[in-house]
């Protein structure tokens, strides 16, 4: 070693700390794609305005590195993108203030009810891709979406309902994309 | 008589130890206190809005909360809408049944990052441990609290450019037009702000314009000993990087009466300290929210 390393090093870690829910998931803070972000941002009398991303949805980023909804690439495109799960969107209080999401790529387990709900329901152990019949929600790998990059896999609570309302559990590992 | 002179490397050395004495000592919240006030003082002197926007601390009493979700609100009561009307002796002015208008203000989180250091390589640091906290955390803030208005104002001029936008040369006419025009459409001149560098330009301002004592005055003293053009409170900062520097901006005053907007904090910077066997974790915090509900209180100058 002709230097020792050290002080002058730009190396840096400069992962945020994990979300106290999902302390193995890798989180990041993005900002949205500003064309989805409402313009001007508050109504007539200055109250924000809420932006497109809800918590559950799945994102990726664009060349910019802002946060878009996520449409997986089939394996014939064969290059997998790199999905995220928007954990605090911009529809709420402090999202239409700020319009940053907090997103984690994996690995955690999430109930979410942005998912594609088939005739037959999902059962524990489905794998996912995601955005391919509506940008940003999870989907079987069936029809036209039967190659596309898979981001999770159906958990052990399956799909449900909650007060009329269709909920999917979802396990997402940590995963640099499978097709 | 002699003078007692410090060098700023013993003290800085004394400084970061002090900081882990206190920490190893269970004087977690002590080292924190201190960080805290030295934080809210910086910040204060930094953040540019915060001269423009009084910030406003709200307690839980203050808040406001919502149906749908736990995150919280402030509702701000806007003055209704009403007309006199003249009439004849037996007349009678119109009967309204009067609504009153209202804005939010939601809140956010600005934080800076989360620093991490071993206590055996703080102890090298021969600076400040404080610079650190000054420097770049109180900065890095205060920048995001000017990003956040000057983001916001700038919405609120591009929705009505034509009426809200003065375009001149930096001269007394410019500024009187955008002047008369915060005027004539009633709302009173509270403050202006501007970068450093442009207002520098004022050196320029000739004696057949700002008389010639304010010209003398300038020529001996610089531009920072003014703290007004034509009277009115000028609000300077470094930013240009944030508040362009073709830019200067004409607001309605706070007080006596709000004819602006509202800078409310759920809690001031804060600095938060953590020590998990030799790791030292620190780092600065706030809450604020920010909104207009008066968007004609507000003029931009675009200098050419």
């Amino acid at each position: 070693m002709s230097q020792l390393s050290g002080a002058n090093s730009k190396f840096d870690t400069i992962t945020h700390d994990p979300h106290p829910n999902a302390q193995c998931g890798l989180m990041l803070v993005l900002d949205p794609d500003p064309a989805l972000i409402p313009s001007p941002p508050f109504n007539t009398e200055g109250t924000p305005l809420p932006g497109v991303f809800n918590p559950g949805q799945v994102v990726m980023m664009d060349a910019n590195g802002n946060a878009v909804l996520g449409v997986a690439p089939l394996a014939a495109v064969g290059v997998p993108v790199f999905p995220l799960v928007t954990v605090d969107g911009d529809t709420d209080l402090d999202g239409a203030a700020m319009h940053r999401l907090t997103c984690i790529h994996g690995g955690l387990e999430i109930i979410t009810p942005y998912f594609e709900v088939p005739a037959v329901a999902l059962t524990p152990g489905t794998p996912l891709t995601f955005g391919i019949t509506t940008a940003g929600s999870f989907e079987e790998r069936a029809g036209a979406a039967a190659t596309g990059q898979i981001y999770g896999f159906v958990g052990p609570q399956g799909q449900f309902t909650e007060d009329g309302i269709d909920l999917l559990d979802v396990i997402i590992p940590q995963n640099t994309g499978l097709f | 008589m002699q003078y007692q002179v410090e060098t700023p490397e013993v003290n800085a050395r004394f400084v970061n130890s002090n900081f882990v004495k206190k920490i190893e000592g269970g004087m977690r919240k002590e080292a924190e206190d201190t960080g805290t006030a030295f934080i809210r003082e910086k910040l204060r002197q930094e953040a540019a809005v915060r001269e423009i926007l009084i910030p406003q601390g709200l307690s839980e009493d203050d808040i406001d909360r919502d149906e749908y979700t736990d995150q919280p609100k402030k509702i701000i009561d806007k003055e209704p809408d009403s007309i006199a009307t003249y009439v004849q002796f037996q007349g009678g002015g119109r009967r309204t049944w009067f609504k009153g208008k209202r804005y939010a203000v939601y809140f956010g989180k600005i934080e800076t990052q989360r620093f991490t250091k071993s206590k055996f390589e703080l102890m090298t640091n021969t600076g400040d441990i404080r610079q650190i906290l000054s420097d770049n955390s109180v900065k890095d803030m205060a920048d995001k609290e000017d990003e956040y208005w000057y983001n916001l104002v700038s919405d609120i001029i591009n929705l009505n450019p034509a009426v809200q936008r003065t375009t001149g040369a930096f001269q007394s006419s410019t500024f009187k037009s955008a002047m008369q025009a915060m005027l004539n459409r009633r709302r009173p001149i509270g403050k202006m702000l501007m970068t450093k560098s442009r207002y520098m330009d004022a050196l320029d301002l000739p004696a057949t314009t700002v008389g010639d004592q304010i010209a003398q005055r300038h020529f001996d003293e610089g531009i920072e000993a003014s703290e007004k053009l034509w009277g009115i409170p000028v609000v300077t900062t470094i930013k240009s990087d944030i508040y362009p520097f073709n830019n200067a901006w004409i607001f309605a005053p706070q007080s006596p009466n709000n004819f602006l907007g509202n800078f409310f904090l759920l809690q001031d910077a804060t600095l938060y300290i953590e020590q998990k066997a030799d790791i030292i974790s620190f780092w600065s915090y706030e809450a604020l929210g920010m909104g207009v509900g008066n968007r004609l209180s507000m003029q931009e100058i675009l200098f050419t």
